[in-house]
């Protein structure tokens, strides 16, 4: 099965407070890799031992196992997805009432396992695809979070790199400065490079002295994030609170220890809200939602209530800006930017409308040759496509023929990538309401090797933690 | 890892490469052209960053080196 995401690695913690760097750093880092059209899968660089696996493709339930990986030669791991399941309950109060738009979702390792519904009017919820596993119920839309007492300035502190070892094995708290230490909060760890674009990340928690150790580090510079667990008992799931964010520094390893601090400003009270719509005005129960914060690429998925088509997103941190971005089949994707709101502010977006757009039906033939097995196509709206962006959205392929998904309307390049074609763009325009037909002509192209050198500049290198 | 981004002559994205070291160094990676004048960026994960121009015109052994400053 081609496109089937595999993860290894996925239930292995990176750190756990109080214990030594040097057993954490040799633990495997979890890894994601895709089938390709013969349903082959390669994950290179894994050590020998036991690694859990899990696997997910669309319209199949989730696969979870484990592969014993042995040290000479490739280890052969064949997975078969199973029939996808569904769980449907009902979500009532403490008085037994039917509670609307609680947010009901699988427990387990997110953004790979993780799924999510959200109950509608009558308190029945449905998990499409669901592992086998109890769905835990949280009820985050209408319900009053509680206050927490505000302070001017709170601290915690961190260090990467080697200084990290010698802190973790230091048994002496250290005195605090200001503010008093953030314990069991969350703290994530990304490549600035990455724009947020991570999968697997793993678990990172600070211990009693608000301290915290993010092994493996390399030497360039990272977006290190405190983040507040939504729920103290049960903020076990690190995406579950991602769009909680408290505060975030952008630092590279070294000696320095490295404090966030975390002010009202960053604490997150605010809360948004909308419904989304079809032109002609009726709710789109099956809405997708995606949130997350300006300037990075990570999202996270929103409930959209089935009936209403209404969301809530939050609670958001006043010093951030964010984005959202909502799909719906047979719609052109919508984005919107939410500007930094003041503590504790709740804006009402109202109604999002969605537009049908066009699509793209593009024929795409070779001059002199078969098409290559492995072929991508893109259609970019942007002449330059920022980077870090990716290509534009990307065309469903039916052997010769690539489809794409509504579009709204406007002037696009077509690129298509694989194999040894020559890489090209070829201009298209997308009309509203109509399907387009392309036809485009590949060549091969000439090879040309870069070599990239690293003169005058310190070389990177995988930092000597612990 | 080294990301090499390819415009072509007025600045439109062409194609995004990844770049390995393959045994020791430098870091290379291969594309595809068809022939015309092309603008190569590289950049890898400490910001230090890289530019080339390159012209294709024909099948041609030749490597192009980038060096990142």
């Amino acid at each position: 099965m081609a496109g089937c995401a595999i993860l290894l690695g996925i239930d292995e913690p990176i750190w756990r407070p109080g214990e030594p760097v040097e057993t954490a750093v040799r633990r495997p880092i979890p890894r994601i890799v895709h089938s390709d059209a013969a349903g082959r899968f390669r994950a290179a660089g894994l050590a020998a031992g036991t690694h859990s696996v899990a696997a997910r493709a669309d319209g199949h339930g989730l696969f979870m196992g484990s592969i014993d990986v042995a040290a000479e030669a490739p280890t052969p791991f064949d997975i078969a997805l199973p029939a996808p399941a569904a769980v449907v309950g009902r979500v009532v109060d403490s008085a037994g009432r039917p509670l609307e738009g609680a947010r009901v979702h699988t427990k387990g390792p997110r953004s790979f396992t993780f799924l999510e519904s959200a109950s509608g009017a009558d308190g029945r919820y449905r998990l499409e695809g669901s592992p086998p596993v109890a769905p835990r119920c949280k009820p985050t839309m209408g319900r009053r979070r509680r206050r927490r007492p505000r302070s001017s300035s709170t601290r915690g502190r961190a260090s990467l790199g080697s200084h990290l070892s010698r802190l973790a094995r230091d048994p002496r708290p250290r005195r605090r400065r200001d503010g008093a230490p953030l314990r069991g909060w969350l703290v994530r760890a990304v490549e600035a490079s990455l724009n947020g674009r991570v999968f697997g990340l793993p678990k990172i928690t600070t211990d009693d002295q608000g301290r915290f150790v993010v092994p493996r580090c390399r030497d360039v510079e990272y977006v290190v994030e405190a983040i507040e667990p939504a729920n103290p008992q049960k903020g076990e799931d690190f995406e579950e609170v991602r769009a909680a964010s408290g505060s975030a520094e952008r630092v590279r390893p070294g000696l320095a220890e490295v404090v966030i601090v975390v002010t009202p400003e960053t604490r997150p009270d605010c809360y948004v809200t909308a419904t989304v719509e079809d032109p002609e005005g009726r709710p789109i129960g099956n809405a997708t939602v995606l949130a997350g914060v300006e300037g990075s690429a990570a999202m996270s998925q929103i409930p959209c209530n089935p009936a209403t088509a209404a969301f809530k997103l939050g609670p958001l941190a006043a010093a951030r800006k964010h984005r959202l971005r909502i799909e719906a089949p047979g719609f052109t994707r919508k984005l919107r930017s939410i500007g930094r709101p003041r503590p504790q502010y709740h804006k009402d977006l109202g109604a999002i409308r969605m537009e049908r757009g066009g699509t793209l039906l593009v024929e795409v033939r070779r001059a002199d040759g078969p098409l290559p097995e492995i072929l991508n196509g893109f259609a970019g709206s942007g002449a330059g496509d920022a980077p870090g962006e990716g290509f534009g959205e990307s065309l469903q392929r039916d052997g010769s023929l690539f489809r794409s998904k509504p579009l709204a309307p406007g002037k696009y390049s077509l690129v298509f990538l694989g194999g040894d074609v020559a890489r090209a763009r070829t201009p298209v325009e997308v009309v509203d309401g109509k399907e387009t037909r392309v036809d485009v002509l590949l060549r091969s192209g000439h090879a040309r090797t870069i070599a990239v050198t690293r003169a005058g500049v310190r070389r990177s290198a995988w930092w000597p933690c612990g | 890892m080294v990301a090499v981004r390819v415009t072509d002559d007025s600045g439109a994205f062409i194609s995004e490469e990844l770049a390995f070291a393959a045994g020791g160094s430098p870091v290379t990676c291969k594309v595809w052209l068809a022939p015309g004048r092309y603008r190569l960026a590289a950049r890898d994960e400490s910001g230090a960053t890289g530019e080339a121009k390159l012209d294709v015109a024909g099948a041609d052994a030749s490597t192009l080196t980038i060096d990142l400053r």
